[in-house]
């Protein structure tokens, strides 16, 4: 675990011992962009051969993928700060090409899904900027699903 | 019912290996199909040809790697229907099947 630890800091270079933490087994069969609309029964990417949404281009833009998280309610909003009754999700891009999303918890804390790897807890959504996944270029938002 | 394909050679088993973790911990934490497939090391199990078919199935049997697309370029078929894409464990069960009816594992 240590190594896989030393892996993603790596990647990811604003992690720290004290700013995540894993909080699942990897996983093949779901990603991010699936774990960050709460779902695990689908790895969302739109190239033939992988789930993605009807009515959506299945190009890899950030406003194909704004679109594919509206066919689930999410809209754009300003800021990722905790509002109560609401979900968000911040989208990630690199060089305009969308890399990553991560999903807001109740607690206010993030969750993401690394590729086929492991879940991650995270104190905000920027602290897996900087790296493979880019910055993030949009967040978005819905009311809350009960 | 016994299985009638002969033994891979050791090399290429150790190629495949080889090549299969080099692919997995360097895409560990791409959720991007399209990178995924376009990395080098996947490239070059595809390159390795039909030899590769059973290993890349037997690793299916096991958990769901995204060998899809390598099955698709290698053998030019494709038994995942579109109402199973991104579905894993769909995918990974139809390209099991078409392993097991050629006798493949």
């Amino acid at each position: 675990m240590a190594a896989f630890h030393e892996l993603v800091r790596a990647a990811l270079p604003r992690l720290t011992a004290d700013n995540y933490r894993i909080t699942s087994r990897a996983s093949w069969e779901y990603n991010c962009i699936a774990w960050a609309l709460g779902l695990t029964d689908a790895w969302w990417w739109p190239v033939p051969g992988r789930y993605w949404p009807a009515g959506v281009l299945w190009e890899e833009t950030v406003a194909a993928f704004v679109a594919a998280f509206a066919t689930l309610g999410y809209k754009p909003c300003a800021g990722t700060d905790l509002e109560p009754g609401v979900e968000k999700t911040a989208l990630f891009a690199r060089d305009e090409t969308p890399t990553h999303a991560a999903r807001q918890l109740p607690s206010g804390l993030w969750t993401s899904k690394l590729g086929p790897s492991i879940d991650i807890e995270h104190s905000t959504p920027e602290v897996v900027g900087g790296g493979g996944y880019g910055e993030m270029v949009a967040v978005l938002a819905r009311k809350a699903v009960t | 019912m016994s299985r009638t394909t002969t033994p891979e050679p050791a090399s290429l088993s150790a190629q495949f290996q080889a090549l299969a973790n080099q692919w997995k911990a360097e895409t560990a934490l791409l959720s991007s199909t399209s990178a995924l497939v376009a990395h080098p090391a996947y490239q070059a199990i595809i390159g390795l040809g039909p030899r590769v078919i059973p290993l890349l199935l037997r690793e299916l049997e096991e958990e769901p790697v995204h060998w899809f697309e390598a099955l698709k370029a290698i053998t030019g078929e494709d038994p995942v229907p579109p109402e199973h894409w991104g579905r894993i464990p769909a995918m990974a069960a139809d390209w099991l099947a078409w392993g097991r009816s050629r006798g493949l594992i």
